[in-house]
């Protein structure tokens, strides 16, 4: 047989090995990719990152390992060396090794002809293959191939086991494996037998409803979406996810699982199970719409608008909130610069979506105090979102620009000027009317009857001008302010010494020459008491003006001092500064309008604001400082700049006084006036104190049996009167709520159950009576609907408690009364006594309405009417008090101090907070337009009624309060 | 003057008003405590030859004394501050002692309560200097610029009348500081203001300086060329003596000085100083002349400072009338070298051979044979009679005038003339009300014959000026000038507006009088 080339030859030798080996081979290796494919998605299941790559790596090694696998299957194929070696080498190790040594023989002879022949080499190598034994290198392969298969089995019976036990594990695995962004990419079914519905939020006092699972949907914000089914696989973390957030469901007990979703915005909503970070979603979605809670709108007439309080002193606010679910409060808000104020406008009812009112901005609103910059305002409504928080809407601004500082002043200054040059004018026509030189009625009888007749009726038409002038100065009202004060009853009083002088004239009897002159006379001193009157407002403006400028050259100081302290603070303060000398500017320009001391202080703020002025431009705010605070300085001493020695500089000190320029009065009105206040002040403090006298006169006269008879009887009625009240909260909630009244009417119950068992009884039924009226209040609260259950509790506790009460209260008065009658009877010396004290009294009254009459001092009418009045009524207490009667002599003294503090409030000065005129003390009320809010809708109308019954009920007449106040009462329900 | 009121209190005050400054910025408040202060330590002997050449006014001496001085000795540094605050740096008198150990002295309290009452004074205020008239006016209001060339112009007298009466020199420049009102005036110069307020204190001459409140601040002005000088004669006794006069030689002689360097005026002894001192010891409202208390502007009330002044004033007429004008330079002289300021009795016995005692004795001697007519509204505490009706009538012819009923105005004002016939006031208002009526003729003698009056009143010179132009116009409206400048129908010579007087300064003075008429 010829011999077989070598290359051909151990490729045959291949064959014969791969035939055996290489099918088992084949099958090894992917049982093995397999096993490790199974392995990978089971790590990758776990769902955490580290697992995750863990399986993605084993999956990259293997597929690397086959690759290379391949490559070196390939390059054997190439290596003969490595052929003879796996297969002759195996079955004949020396003649592998012999055909090794003639393969590198047959490399060396081709590569180098001194190795020998190549042909013999080549022919060694072929007789060395010639010899291999096919059979035995056959038999090697079939046994190699056996293992392989062996091994392939075994892998693939093992994968065949875990893919029959756990195909959905190896699903999900793989999916994990596979997801992107957290999400899996094959959806898988995870829940069926769903059942879905919606529980909208709680204050919007919606019910439940159920949805079409996974059909398209809306639902208010806030609402609760509960998705309910059973579990296609056990041991599955499933959750409902907006991709973004979780909400695992849980067991419902009955095998079904449960899970709630609280809905935000719009969203989508999926089952999914959970591995580690990875959702792998059900296929099915849930999109719901959500419905946002909407901003409330805010409304507020003819906003926005700019306004000048000075032109409109009062602003009315008339506002509408409105809110898609419900109002929380609507506040009215004053912002001014850095300065913010809230004031709660409206609290309304839950659910309440509109809420309309209305209020008053005054031009005397504490806000504008030290506020010198426009100030904007609005109204804010709050709504009940507790889901995403309680949201604000807010109105359109009404603007206000207040009057510079003293504007309204100077404005009232004016007029008063104005009022005076009026009564000036009139004097000067009495100065001039020739009739009081000609004389009298002895001139030709029609014709002085005719000049008489005219006379009177220029006079008349003259005093009629000055009369109204004055009337209007005292009337008007500047920038929010008008007059009051002492110098309201002075001017009126001189008004009527006007009045009575020109009646005299126009129905005295004699020479028209001597009565004119009397008129004159009277129309001079009333000149001059107008005149200091005047006066005295210009220097007591002054004072006040100048005390709030000083506060403003204080704020001037301030921003300087800080611009001096370093570079970054400079802008800001600068705009401070600036801010602050366009104040004083202003002011200072006011001043210069309020008289003399006006004059004198608003010169001085003009010049200081040129110093500081000077100070910014040359950026020397030490300077500006300095000057600000001289200036700040000299304004909270608002005197003359000059003053003693006579009223006028000598050389070094005051020079010898001069009558023109002395600075002494030219009429004493201002002190009589002032005096005139003080003797009202001390007659109705002195008289206050001699009712009391007469009241514990009364109380103690009593004699010591009656005293021990009532004893023994008011201790029941103690008694009875806290057993009534026993169930009543003894600490209320808040004041106006039913608890909190119901606690106020306990504490005055206890209190009038107290004075019963001392034996005081005028105390006890004053408390007896406050206590009833708080037991009332709270039976009104507690019936308003709406409610809470322990405000109506206490409103029902209330009114039982009242029904008892009533009933003590009744015999106390009873008794009082029975007391009183016996004192006054053991009382009668001491009556007769407080009968004298009463009758210097009445002296006294009669005095200060006598002085009152007539000259500087004179007093408008109605306050001669209110002395006189309470004269009267002194009498009669003192009539009274004589006979013994301390009952009807107790009701007559209260009659008279009512009267005489009536007189007293009209002259009361001003003090130095209200010195910007009368304006209102917290400068706000209800606009006349404003609704009256239903009484049962929450508690602002219970405070707006309190403050109606309040103010009603504190009518200037005492003797009508108490009716007016239920007038009120039945009005307003 | 001023000038005399005894250090120590000022002191007391500004310690005190510093503490209350002090204790209104601290919370809570607490109780007043006496103020503890720490004495003053260091180089006591060169502050002290420093202070002596500073309350001399010789600044370039204390200068040289505090030159190169150890910043942290505090003696020397509250010279330092003294030196500044006598120089007008006020600025740097407060930046100085606000320093903790200073301000913690009862020296540096004082000087620093003083120092920021200056700073905030005169923080960027007007300056005029005139350098060659060597006087440096800082206006507290803007509008008194105008008064400046006046202020300048009779500086320069003054102080040539100064060195020829008292021998001294004052260095220049002069510093006068015209404050807004009474307020500032106090605040400055640590005069308290209630004392200021109630003797109706213009002036003080202090620190180094004048500081005169500006007529704008009164009604109807005050004779403010006259202060001035008064206060210029306390400065230039000051430097002449070392600061050692007593407070009565200070009062005599500046109210000597005040009128001797000009011309005299009518009523310039109207009254006469020593009926009104006679008048006032007969009635108890005088006091021996070297028992006056710290100051005159501290007397209780205005009468009996009106006394003090006037029995200085006689006093020292009496002494320079019985030894001639050389003797008060002696005086001057002899007080400078006193190691006792308290000797001063000394020093008299030295020029006149007779002591202070003797010279009271004499005086009192003297006064006993003076004249006491006097008439009621020139008298010392007396009230002038139907006072109530003269005000009445005076205020309703005000009023009137002010509403142009002319007429019935002068029927008033001539009611309340006639009570008191010598008031120059009423005459004024009179007159006015009888020019709005258009009636010069019967305006004119009111205003006609300045032996008619008592009281120096700028409108009646310029009333008296515009209706006798041929009686030397240009001086009546002088003397009004300087008696009621900023008066709008006196600066303006009585002349309408737009028109305005001839003399420039005369002229500005009357536009800063029309700027806010008063």
């Amino acid at each position: 047989m010829a011999q077989e080339a070598p290359a051909a030859a151990i490729a045959r030798l291949q064959r014969i090995w791969e035939d055996e080996v290489r099918p088992s081979a084949r099958r090894a290796l992917i049982a093995l990719t397999v096993g490790v494919v199974f392995g990978a998605a089971h790590l990758a299941r776990v769902g955490s990152p580290p697992a995750r790559i863990a399986a993605a790596v084993s999956l990259a090694a293997i597929l690397v390992a086959l690759v290379a696998r391949t490559i070196v299957i390939r390059r054997r194929r190439r290596d003969l060396r490595g052929i003879v070696r796996g297969t002759i080498g195996q079955a004949d190790p020396e003649l592998g090794a012999a055909t090794i040594r003639a393969l590198s023989l047959v490399d060396r002879t081709q590569s180098d002809d001194r190795s020998g022949s190549p042909a013999l080499a080549e022919l060694h190598l072929a007789r060395l293959l010639g010899r291999a034994p096919a059979e035995r290198i056959a038999g090697h392969a079939a046994r190699s191939g056996s293992r392989w298969s062996s091994a392939g089995f075994a892998l693939a019976l093992l994968c065949g086991i875990v893919a029959l036990a756990t195909p959905l594990r190896i699903v999900e695995g793989l999916d994990v494996l596979a997801a992107k962004g957290g999400t899996a990419p094959l959806d898988l079914v995870w829940i069926e037998s769903v059942e879905m519905a919606v529980v909208p939020p709680d204050y919007l006092h919606q019910s439940s409803s159920a949805l079409t699972p996974f059909a398209r949907t809306s639902a208010p914000r806030g609402s609760t979406i509960t998705v309910r089914g059973r579990p296609l696989h056990e041991g599955r973390a499933l959750v409902l996810t907006d991709g973004k957030s979780d909400e695992a469901f849980v067991d419902d007990g009955s095998g079904a699982l449960v899970a709630r979703w609280t809905l935000g915005d719009t969203t989508a909503l999926r089952v999914a199970a959970r591995f580690g970070a990875v959702r792998v979603t059900q296929a099915d979605e849930q999109a719901v719409i959500s419905i946002p809670d909407e901003l409330p709108t805010v409304r507020v007439d003819s906003a926005p608008r700019t306004v000048r309080i000075l032109e409109e002193p009062s602003v009315p606010i008339h506002y509408e909130a409105v809110d898609d679910h419900g109002l929380r409060e609507v506040d009215l808000v004053l912002h001014s610069g850095k300065r913010e104020e809230r004031r709660v406008l409206s609290r309304p009812q839950a659910g309440a979506t509109i809420d309309r009112g209305g209020y008053e901005i005054r031009a005397s609103d504490p806000f504008f105090k030290g506020t010198f910059t426009p100030v904007e305002v609005t109204v804010e409504a709050r709504d009940n979102d507790v889901v995403a928080g309680p949201k604000w809407g807010k109105s359109a601004a009404i603007l206000i620009i207040l009057p510079q500082v003293g504007e309204p002043e100077a404005l009232r200054y004016q007029a008063l000027l104005k009022a005076r040059d009026a009564v000036t004018d009139l004097l000067a026509f009495r100065l001039g009317e020739k009739v009081a030189a000609s004389g009298s009625t002895a001139s030709p009888a029609g014709a002085a009857k005719s000049t008489t007749a005219e006379h009177l009726a220029r006079e008349a038409e003259k005093q009629a001008i000055a009369v109204k002038a004055v009337e209007d100065a005292l009337g008007g009202t500047y920038g929010g302010i008008g007059l009051r004060g002492r110098i309201v009853p002075l001017m009126r009083g001189q008004l009527r010494r006007l009045a009575t002088a020109f009646e005299a004239e126009k129905k005295g009897k004699g020479a028209l020459g001597e009565l004119h002159q009397k008129l004159v006379d009277e129309t001079e001193n009333a000149l001059l008491a107008i005149d200091i009157g005047v006066r005295t407002q210009g220097v007591r403006d002054t004072r006040s003006v100048a005390k709030r400028l000083a506060d403003v050259a204080d704020e001037s100081a301030e921003a300087a001092a800080l611009g001096a302290s370093g570079a970054e603070a400079k802008v800001p303060a600068v705009a401070r500064l600036d801010a602050a000398a366009e104040v004083l500017s202003g002011g200072a320009t006011q001043l210069l309008r309020l008289g003399d001391l006006g004059l004198d202080l608003g010169e001085i703020v003009q010049n200081d604001l040129r110093r500081i002025t000077r100070a910014r431009a040359a950026n020397e705010m030490q300077h500006a400082e300095f000057a600000s605070r001289d200036l700040a300085a000299r304004l909270r001493e608002p005197d003359p700049s000059f003053s003693g020695g006579g009223g006028k500089g000598g050389t070094e000190s005051g020079g010898p006084p001069s009558p023109g320029e002395s600075g002494e009065e030219a009429s004493g009105a201002a002190e009589d006036a002032a005096q005139a206040a003080r003797d009202l002040e001390d007659l109705t403090r002195d008289h206050a104190a001699q009712m009391d006298d007469v009241e514990d006169t009364l109380q103690k006269a009593a004699s010591p049996e009656e005293i021990a008879a009532l004893k023994e009887e008011v201790k029941q009625h103690a008694e009875a009167i806290r057993e009534a009240v026993k169930k009543l909260p003894q600490q209320g909630g808040d004041p106006g709520s039913a608890e909190g009244s119901a606690a106020a009417g306990r504490a005055a119950a206890e209190s009038m159950a107290g004075s019963l068992e001392r034996t005081e009884l005028r105390d006890a039924v004053e408390n007896g009576k406050k206590a009833s009226q708080a037991l009332k209040d709270a039976k009104q609260v507690g019936d308003q609907p709406n409610q809470f259950s322990q405000e109506q509790q206490a409103g029902r506790e209330a009114e039982r408690a009242r029904e008892a009460l009533e009933r003590e209260l009744a015999w106390t008065e009873d008794a009082l009364e029975k007391l009183r009658k016996a004192s006054s009877a053991n009382a009668k010396a001491d009556l007769e006594k407080a009968s004298k004290a009463e009758q210097r009294l009445a002296e006294r009254a009669r005095d200060l309405g006598k002085k009152g009459e007539s000259g500087d001092r004179s007093l408008p009418q109605d306050m001669l009417d209110r002395l006189s009045d309470a004269e009267q009524s002194m009498r009669d207490a003192e009539k009274a008090l004589q006979e013994g009667d301390g009952d009807r002599g107790s009701r007559h003294q209260k009659e008279a101090q009512r009267l005489l503090e009536m007189a007293r409030d009209q002259e009361r000065e001003p003090d130095d907070s209200e010195s910007e005129g009368n304006r209102d003390g917290d400068g706000k009320r209800q606009a006349k337009r404003a609704e009256i809010p239903g009484k049962d809708q929450h508690k602002r109308p219970e405070e707006f009624r309190r403050r109606v019954i309040e103010g009603l009920g504190g009518s200037a007449d005492p003797l009508l309060r108490e009716a007016v106040k239920r007038y009120a009462e039945g009005l307003l329900k | 003057m001023k000038i005399a009121y005894k250090t120590r209190l000022v002191r007391v005050l500004a310690v005190g008003s510093t503490l209350l400054a002090a204790t209104a910025f601290a919370a809570p408040p607490a109780a007043p405590k006496a103020p503890v202060f720490r004495p003053l330590s260091g180089d006591l002997v060169r502050a002290s030859r420093a202070r002596d050449a500073i309350l001399e006014l010789d600044l370039p001496a204390g200068r040289q004394a505090l030159d190169g001085v150890d910043p942290a000795d505090a003696a020397l540094s509250v010279e330092r501050a003294r030196l500044l605050l006598f120089s007008g740096d006020y600025d740097g008198a407060v930046s100085l002692l606000s320093r903790g150990d200073l301000a913690a002295t009862e020296e540096g309290a004082e000087l620093g309560y003083i120092s920021l009452g200056c700073a905030r004074g005169m923080a960027s205020t007007i300056r005029e200097i005139d350098e060659a008239r060597g006087v440096d006016v800082r206006l507290q209001d803007d509008d008194d610029r105008a008064l400046v060339p006046m202020l300048a112009d009779v500086a320069v007298q003054v102080q040539k009348t100064l060195m020829k009466d008292l021998g001294v020199e004052l260095p220049k420049p002069l510093r006068i500081d015209l404050v807004r009102d009474q307020f500032t005036l106090a605040a400055m110069t640590g005069l308290p203001l209630e004392a200021a307020r109630t003797t109706g204190t213009v002036a003080v001459a202090k620190w180094g300086r004048v500081t005169m409140v500006s007529p704008r601040a009164m009604a109807h002005g005050y004779p403010w060329l006259d202060t001035l000088a008064h206060e210029m004669t306390h400065l230039a006794l000051s430097r002449g003596t070392r600061d050692k006069a007593p407070l009565w030689l200070q009062e005599g002689v500046a109210k000597r000085e005040e009128t001797r360097w000009r011309e005299p005026q009518p009523l310039d002894d109207v009254p006469s100083v020593d009926v009104i001192a006679a008048v006032g010891l007969d009635k108890g409202l005088g006091r021996p002349i070297d028992k006056l208390g710290p100051s005159i502007a501290m007397l209780p009330t205005p009468e009996q400072a009106q006394v003090a002044f006037a029995e200085v004033q006689s006093f020292i007429r009496f002494w320079t009338k019985e030894l001639g004008d050389d003797a008060l330079p002696q005086l001057v002289l002899r007080i400078r070298a006193l190691d006792d300021p308290n000797d001063v009795s000394r020093a008299i016995k030295e020029v006149s051979q007779v002591d202070f005692a003797e010279w009271d004795r004499r005086w009192r001697g003297h006064l006993a044979t003076v004249s006491r007519d006097l008439a009621p509204d020139l008298t010392p505490g007396a009230s002038v009679p139907n006072m109530r009706e003269i005000v009445k009538r005076v205020r309703l012819g005000e009023l009137l005038r002010g509403r142009e009923h002319f007429a019935a105005a002068a029927g008033q004002l001539s009611r309340a003339q006639a009570m008191v016939p010598t008031d120059a006031s009423i005459r004024c208002f009179l007159a006015a009300a009888l020019l709005g009526q258009g009636d010069r003729a019967a305006a004119a003698p009111w205003v006609e014959t300045i032996e008619d009056v008592h009281g120096r009143q700028g409108r009646w010179w310029s009333l008296h000026g515009l209706l006798f132009p041929d009686r030397d116009a240009p001086r009546s409206f002088a003397y009004g000038v300087s008696f009621d400048p900023l008066n709008p129908q006196v600066a303006c010579e009585e002349k309408a507006a737009p028109a305005l007087p001839g003399d420039a300064i005369r002229a500005s003075l009357c536009e800063a009088a029309r700027r806010i008429p008063r």
